[in-house]
């Protein structure tokens, strides 16, 4: 390979066609006189060679009528189809290796005729894409070699997974959660299609080794709450962004609370629909106050005689826990709901440090999270301590914003072109990487980029977990199959 | 009649002994260090390519022949070849040259042979080396000279190769040759045009002459003949206006203006001199090949088979390189020396 030019920071590079394959996001060494230049290939087009469309067209046009064979001394025909197939490969220049460290502020140009080029060992990618930290969680490969990133470099940060479907995003974030509590780390998981449940298995059948740290909880099962449990702020919380309760309704909303509280000494919903159906109000504001609280009851969430405490039961798990949410039989009202109370909940706790700061994995976050909700977590609530996971199929959903402040982004095939500009407007590298790399990218590969991999943007293909994922998408076909089985 | 192929290992075999005397030439004594020909002296040689310009003399009245096209099968063979200088110093020169043989089935079939490139390195040295037999002195006023006549003798000498392969192996074909059926003292071995006529006489191949590089100008050559009632195809024997008007050439054939086309030039075709009937000859070529501006589609891919491409050249230099010959391109040099820091070549 020899480098052709180099125009910003994009390097075009002759290639051989016969030359070792290349993939796209695979790291290329440029060598000379001692120093290195760290490129990686984002696409591989066919050389501009001089004579070429004079050859294509003559061959073109007598294809179908001329045999042709040669008496060629030299072999120079073997060689003619090596240059008639030179390969371009574009690559962008990541910076230069200077003792054992990456420098992007570093101007140097290798000779385009000395230099070395050769696709980058797996154990100098490794060894630049290290994040600080010793908590190593393995993920994957990259060209051939083992890749881990750190427990460390996901702690209060803000990390995204994205892609299209079926493309391995919630396979990562499953393998994420369970290394993060093998760490002893506690993470929430709101696990919106009930998939989560699946780790406390192995693929054999048999016990995993965090089924001992998998907490589920089904709201309107297992996860039912009181109302003074809940409180009035995140009640008021429910009832203007789930319910859209106008500012006058939530005035007497809290009057009704407040009587309740002092005629019971205990808040109840049964006492609040009681108060709110006594006390004098405006009737209109009655009734749509007591249509919204029909509509919580329904839920089954909220439990008079409920004696959960999620205070209480965050502070009793132990090293290392996996609080797994189950949204997956609540209705969409109900989903927002029991986030809107999650939410509320850990906030204040984490404020008072009643808890100690945790990962929120977020699944499919677009479906429940209301707006106001991205910046308040990037941002308020990251430095409180909770350092959220988000995955999502949807990138145009998360705001513009919430990339911007992303530490680290895994980023999963994407074929829709107005997909693929939102995230290259959005993420940490420059758009044509984006572009390129991430439209090709196979299943179970991403382009990992941030914090987790020293900024240096790798294409990862994700090592496969020994639990039952339970990810993947029920097929008709193979749920008949099953059936016509059962039935011989 | 479907002509059985001639055997690649067949051409191979009768090749054998001009890649042998090309692969001695580069083993000799050869520079380490040449210098590409720039693209602008190339294009001014192509211009001054000889042509033959004829003016006519009112007391002569050429035949003219009507060209009928005859539709009876019969199997084309064309051949042409090229050559290029690769290479140059001041000790001498890298000459490639490369033919090729189209082969026009009845069933319009195209069978397609590139014969080379073959590779050359002469000098004033190992040219009489390399000619052998076929060596003649030559007087030349600079290295240039000899090096663009030392390209024309290889070309010629493989032309005449592939011209007398194809006489011997094709039988019953027409065989159109890139040229005339001209020789001089000058040319390389007169004789062998002979030889390749006489084969081709005995396997019963009929032979036509094209060149390229004889203008007629035709609109005079109408207006002087009166041929404006005259419709294409159409030959106008000219050998008596070739006699007259060059001396020390001799005549293997009789030389035509064939005007195939409307709207197209006029070629000069040569016959040879056995041929009775040239226009049926013609007509033969006219009822079996179409015609590409007024010149066979045969003839056509033989000279585009057999043209050096870019590409070829590139190939070349890159064979050169792995016999550790350094090319250089003489205007970089000139350029760092004399051209200003940032400016273009004045």
């Amino acid at each position: 390979m020899k480098i052709l030019a180099k125009n910003g920071d994009t390097l075009e590079i002759l290639a051989n066609p016969e030359e070792e394959i290349l993939e796209r996001g695979d790291y290329l060494t440029i060598e000379d006189g001692g120093k290195t230049l760290l490129a990686q290939v984002i696409d591989i087009e066919y050389a501009d060679v001089p004579g070429v469309l004079e050859d294509a067209l003559r061959e073109l046009s007598s294809e179908d009528f001329v045999d042709s064979s040669s008496i060629d001394p030299y072999s120079l025909g073997s060689v003619i189809a090596n240059i008639r197939d030179a390969r371009l490969v574009i690559a962008k220049v990541r910076g230069v290796v200077m003792n054992g460290e990456l420098r992007n502020d570093v101007l140097w140009l290798p000779s385009r005729f000395r230099s070395k080029i050769s696709k980058t060992p797996p154990s100098l990618i490794m060894e630049l894409s290290k994040s600080i930290g010793r908590r190593n969680i393995l993920i994957g490969e990259c060209m051939g070699g083992w890749i881990s990133i750190t427990a460390e470099a996901l702690d209060g940060a803000l990390t995204i997974i994205t892609g299209k479907k079926e493309m391995g995003k919630s396979h990562l974030a499953k393998m994420l959660v369970v290394n993060l509590v093998e760490y002893g780390a506690k993470v929430m998981v709101l696990d919106i299609n009930g998939e989560y449940v699946g780790l406390s298995r192995k693929i054999d059948g048999g016990e995993s080794e965090i089924s001992r740290k998998l907490f589920i909880l089904t709201p309107g099962e297992n996860f039912r709450v009181s109302l003074s449990e809940t409180g009035l702020r995140t009640m008021l919380d429910i009832l203007k962004y789930v319910y859209e309760t106008p500012t006058a309704s939530l005035r007497e909303f809290s009057r009704a609370w407040y009587i309740v509280e002092k005629l019971n000494g205990k808040i109840s919903l049964r006492g609040l629909v009681e108060a709110i159906s006594k006390i004098q109000m405006n009737e209109s504001i009655r009734d749509a106050l007591l249509s919204r609280l029909q509509s919580i009851e329904s839920l089954e969430f909220f439990n008079d005689s409920g004696d959960f405490s999620l205070q209480e039961f965050l502070s009793k798990l132990s090293y290392g826990a996996a609080l797994i949410i189950d949204l997956s039989k609540t209705s969409p009202q109900g989903r927002r709901v029991v986030v809107e109370y999650l939410l509320s909940k850990l906030s204040s706790m984490l404020k008072d440090e009643s808890i100690p700061p945790l990962f929120l994995v977020a699944e499919e976050a677009h479906l429940y999270l209301r707006e106001t909700y991205w910046d308040d977590l990037v941002t308020r609530m990251r430095h409180i301590g909770v350092f959220p996971i988000f995955v999502t199929n949807q990138p145009d959903m998360i705001p513009d914003s919430v990339y911007r402040q992303a530490d680290n982004i895994f980023i999963f095939n994407f074929t829709n072109d107005s997909d693929l500009d939102y995230l290259a407007k959005a993420s940490r590298v420059d758009a044509e990487t984006v572009k390129k790399i991430v439209k090709n990218l196979p299943p179970r590969r991403c382009l990992v980029i941030g914090k987790v991999v020293n900024d240096l943007p790798i294409v990862v293909k994700t090592r496969s977990l020994p639990l039952v994922t339970m990810g993947e998408t029920k097929l008709y076909f193979n749920v008949e199959k099953t059936y016509l089985s059962l039935r011989d | 009649m479907i002509q059985s192929q001639p055997q690649l290992q067949l051409v191979e075999d009768y090749f054998k002994a001009f890649y042998e005397l090309s692969r001695q030439s580069l083993k000799d004594n050869i520079d380490l260090k040449m210098y590409t020909i720039p693209s602008e002296d190339l294009m001014i040689e192509y211009l001054d390519e000889s042509r033959t310009n004829l003016t006519l003399d009112d007391y002569i009245s050429p035949s003219i022949y009507k060209v009928n096209p005859i539709k009876d099968k019969k199997e084309i063979v064309a051949v042409d070849t090229s050559s290029i200088r690769i290479a140059e110093s001041s000790r001498g020169v890298i000459i490639a040259v490369k033919g090729a043989v189209i082969h026009k089935r009845t069933n319009k079939k195209i069978k397609c042979t590139v014969i080379g490139p073959f590779l050359f390195y002469v000098t004033k040295k190992n040219f009489r080396k390399l000619l052998g037999e076929h060596y003649k002195p030559i007087y030349s006023r600079d290295r240039y000279e000899f090096y663009r006549y030392s390209q024309k003798i290889f070309a010629e000498i493989l032309e005449r190769k592939i011209q007398k392969y194809v006489a011997e192996i094709f039988k019953n074909t027409l065989i159109l040759f890139d040229g005339s059926l001209t020789v001089s003292d000058r040319v390389y071995s007169p004789s062998i045009l002979e030889e390749i006529l006489k084969k081709c006489l005995e396997n019963g191949n009929d032979v036509l002459a094209f060149s390229k590089t004889t203008s007629i100008d035709l609109e005079i050559l109408i207006k002087q003949l009166n041929l404006e009632n005259f419709k294409p195809p159409y030959l106008v024997d000219l050998t008596h206006v070739f006699l007259r008007n060059f001396s020390g050439i001799r005549l293997l054939g009789r030389v035509f203006l064939a005007h195939l086309t409307n709207r197209c030039p006029g070629y000069r075709v040569d016959a040879p001199l056995n041929v009775s009937d040239p226009s049926m000859l013609v007509g033969i070529l006219v009822g079996n090949d179409p015609l590409i501006y007024g010149y066979p589609e045969t003839l056509i891919l033989a000279h585009d088979y057999s043209t050096f491409t870019k590409m070829d050249v590139i190939t070349i230099h890159t064979l050169l390189r792995k016999m550790d010959i350094e090319i250089v391109s003489p205007t970089s040099t000139r350029d760092l020396l004399f051209n200003p820091i940032d400016g273009d070549v004045v």
